[in-house]
């Protein structure tokens, strides 16, 4: 019996399910099929239900200048999370970031001071969970809190003139596409570049299913955990760039929500919170799914309330499949 | 055999802080042979072993390979080096490919000429697997080729095989067993530590004994036999293993009529009586813990009766079979059986919880818990110390001891010397036919026949699913024990079976 379940693995023409079953590439993108499936869905239900105001161009517009700053802190929040580990200070560096924009600095200074605060946060997240061996939901919330007292101290009201080349940089079109379209776009190549193409991403796929087999094959574990939350702040500070520009004023809570919201999207694009599972190609369709809710219900007049309900029964349902090896998906 | 070694350890010695793992260690591998290391628990086979493959640095000593010191700081090293280690807990990952897990950390190589390499290594090792399936598909037997040809893909000229056999079914260690001897006639030296002693007598040329991180003798195991490798081991000629059998048997304890569940194909019937020990027998995934699970309550009885002395219990769940005196050693000590995080006094006093109900109090716990600890002589320093940091004898001593603690009276034990040296299975031996002769009945499952026939009375024998037979251990050996385990009998002289 064991003989032919054998050589069944081993027949050189396989059909096409059975490679999605057995190969390891598909078997680290399921839950990313799965999220495309469930986007592609409630993107038909809300053309035919809402055709008049879902199909514009004006909406897609919309849709496209709202999602990038979820997006941006959902690839780093995959990232860590690819590795094995979880950051909850998405949010508060993203507002930390919104403050250091507001100062009464030239941009040329404020800019890269944000974007090196990030990686600082990045840094003691990353040395105080790998080095010093703090969970890293309780070292991510310690640092969380702080970031968010630095970010209240700088500026403790919302105010301030966002600069101006930013601005620039989140309004108006570019080849008929808006600008955040473009951000978008080239922070998700490279995110996909750098998970699927570079022995990086090979190492971090491999860190985040088992460390201690990773450093047995001789991986640099340590430092790609640590470079992880190192992305993830960055990334965190491009969001905070982003919304202070498109809100052209800064505000030190603008980052509250999307901490987590980072979690959900990552989560409901197929990536496993115990790591090696999953990637950013999930969280194009997990960040998607989130904005297509909220759109749609928007748009259908249903209280913003009910869309907080609506995330966190779609995040149990789709974690409880993920969790399920047999749906092949 | 003038042949130069391959490797050659001399001198070897590492400490941990105030424990002096290996003391002056010495081993030598030639090329083409497979050489045991034995030795008790603790005694630095592992210690050894990972110094070789780079994973400790020795403290002093020596290693040669190929006539050269060398001495590895990482892993990889050992690796480069020519040195190819096998462990025990897989060092795969699972979500990666065959491919990818072969050729991690080694950046540069075109995917192309990867894909060839793992194909080529993949067909030396007899494997029908596409270099793309993600290990997490792969039985263990084969992760375990795939951490082999790792060390042919490193063109290892030593390859290091940590208890290969622990997880793997019959019929993978057969597969195993032809690649090492494949191994050693194209020159590599293998060493391989193992508890088994059989496997280590169908395979190996020559065994090093080691005791207490020292070097102990090297024998030739075409000169040599069980008896004399035990007693390099144990330090002291071997004194009788086990107790005397049951001489008179006492009342019905457990009895089991035409009991049905689940996992089970077929009604099974048993019954043990106070003062005897009662041993499963079979074949790897009989239905062993399945038999176990659905007598100590944890899978429900579909059909059939169940009495534990007088009550009847097949409708009852695990806690209340508990309360009336049934209880549990689990085969795995670590996963189900231990509580790793709490003292001693709290790992034993868990059994008591169930009969006494949650909202009792407990009286005197530490008094009854250290009377079992002293019964049972567990090397402690006190009841509060916490259980990791025993050794896996006095761990599976403090399972035991929960259910003494309790008041039991029907045993049901997994394996009751997985992972134990020596000197504390005859302990365990001891007590387990102490606590039947104190009225009390035991039912056994064994992997080691040796252990099952020495230990109990009666065996009977499990063979897909069905109490196959039943025997007095004493007319049991490990012969006519296999024959009645081998599975397909009646089928195969009804039907022809397909291959």
């Amino acid at each position: 019996m064991s003989d032919s379940t054998l050589t069944s693995s081993a027949t050189s023409r396989l059909s096409l399910r059975d490679r999605f079953l057995l190969d390891a590439r598909w078997y680290r993108q399921r839950g990313a099929a799965l999220s495309a499936l469930t986007f592609a869905v409630i993107f038909v239900v809300l053309a035919i239900a809402l055709p008049g105001s879902f199909l514009t161009g004006r909406n897609f517009g919309n849709l496209l200048g709202q999602l990038p700053p979820l997006f941006i802190a959902g690839i780093g929040q995959t990232l860590v999370l690819l590795g094995g580990g979880f950051d909850l200070s998405v949010g508060s560096v993203i507002s930390l970031t919104s403050a250091i924009l507001a100062l009464p600095l030239h941009w040329s200074a404020t800019v890269p001071m944000a974007l090196g605060a990030a990686i600082a946060v990045g840094l003691v997240n990353g040395w105080g969970i790998v080095k010093i061996g703090v969970h890293p939901i309780i070292m991510t919330l310690a640092t969380s809190s702080i970031v968010q007292g630095i970010a209240l101290t700088l500026l403790p009201v919302p105010g301030g003139i966002a600069p101006a080349p930013l601005v620039a940089m989140v309004r108006g079109d570019v080849l008929g596409l808006p600008l955040g379209a473009l951000w978008v776009l080239v922070i998700g190549a490279l995110a996909i570049g750098l998970t699927h193409g570079t022995g990086f991403g090979r190492a971090l796929y491999a860190v985040g299913a088992n460390p201690a087999a990773a450093r047995l094959s001789g991986l640099p574990e340590a430092r790609i955990r640590i470079s992880t939350y190192v992305i993830s702040a960055s990334s965190a500070a491009v969001a905070g760039m982003y919304l202070t520009a498109r809100l052209a004023s800064s505000d030190p809570n603008v980052g509250s929500a999307l901490g987590l919201d980072s979690v959900l999207a990552a989560a409901l694009g197929g990536t496993l919170l115990s790591g090696g599972i999953g990637g950013p190609i999930g969280t194009v369709f997990g960040v998607g799914i989130i904005g297509l809710l909220n759109n749609g219900m928007n748009l259908a007049g249903i209280s913003p309330f009910y869309q907080h309900i609506v995330k966190g029964t779609m995040l149990i349902v789709s974690v409880s499949l993920f969790r399920r090896k047999e749906v092949g998906l | 055999m003038t042949m130069p070694p391959t490797i050659e350890v001399t001198n070897l010695s590492k400490a941990f802080g105030s424990t002096q793992a290996l003391s002056a260690m010495l081993l030598t591998g030639l090329p083409g042979e497979v050489h045991a290391v034995m030795g008790e628990n603790g005694a630095g086979k592992s210690t050894l072993m990972k110094v070789l493959s780079g994973v400790h640095r020795a403290d002093t000593g020596e290693v040669r390979l190929n006539g050269a010191p060398v001495s590895f700081h990482t892993p990889r090293d050992a690796q480069e080096a020519g040195i190819s280690t096998i462990f025990q807990e897989f060092s795969l990952l699972r979500n990666l490919s065959v491919q990818e897990n072969l050729f991690l950390g080694k950046n540069g190589i075109p995917a192309r000429e990867q894909r060839a390499r793992c194909q080529e290594v993949l067909a030396r090792l007899g494997l029908n697997i596409r270099p793309e399936t993600a290990v997490e598909a792969l039985s263990v037997g084969e992760q375990q080729m795939v951490e082999i040809a790792k060390g042919l893909l490193a063109d290892a000229k030593v390859f290091i095989f940590d208890e290969p056999t622990a997880a793997l079914a019959a019929q993978e260690v057969e597969t195993l067993f032809d690649l090492i001897r494949r191994l050693a006639t194209e020159g590599c030296t293998i060493f391989y530590v193992s508890h088994r002693i059989p496997e280590i007598f169908a395979i190996c040329d020559r065994i090093t004994v080691m005791k207490d991180g020292c070097y102990v003798t090297t024998l030739t195991t075409a000169a040599t036999d069980h008896d004399e490798v035990v007693e390099a081991m144990v330090g002291r000629p071997l004194e009788e293993l086990f107790a005397p059998r049951a001489t008179q048997l006492g009342q019905r304890l457990l009895h089991a009529d035409q009991l049905e569940g689940d996992d089970l194909p077929a009604p099974v019937s048993l019954t043990l009586h106070a003062g005897e020990i009662v041993g499963l027998s079979g074949l790897e995934g009989q239905g062993q813990q399945a038999l176990m699970r659905l007598l100590a309550g944890f899978a429900p009885a579909t059909g059939g009766a169940l009495r534990l002395g007088a009550d009847q219990v097949d409708q009852l769940d695990a806690r209340r079979r508990i309360s009336l005196g049934l209880g549990f050693v689990p085969e795995s000590r670590k996963d189900d059986g231990l509580f790793p995080s709490l003292s001693i006094l709290a790992n034993m006093e868990t059994g008591s919880v169930a009969p006494r109900g949650l909202s009792a109090w407990f009286t005197k716990p530490r008094a009854a818990v250290e009377a079992v600890m002293r019964d049972l002589s567990v090397k402690a320093e006190d009841p509060y110390q916490n259980v990791m940091q025993l050794s896996g004898g006095n761990q599976q001593k403090v399972v035991l001891g929960r259910w003494l603690v309790a008041g039991t009276r029907v045993l049901l034990c997994e394996e009751p010397t997985r992972g134990v040296d020596v000197g504390a299975k005859r302990e365990i031996y001891l007590r387990l036919r102490e606590f039947a002769a104190n009225g009390g009945t035991v039912f056994v499952s064994s992997r080691e026949m040796p252990e099952l026939i020495g230990l109990c009375d009666r065996i009977v024998v499990i063979r897909e699913g069905r109490l196959a037979t039943e025997m007095p251990a004493t007319e049991a050996t490990e012969i006519n024990l296999l024959a009645a385990a081998i599975p397909g009998q009646e089928d195969a002289a009804r039907t022809e079976t397909p291959v």
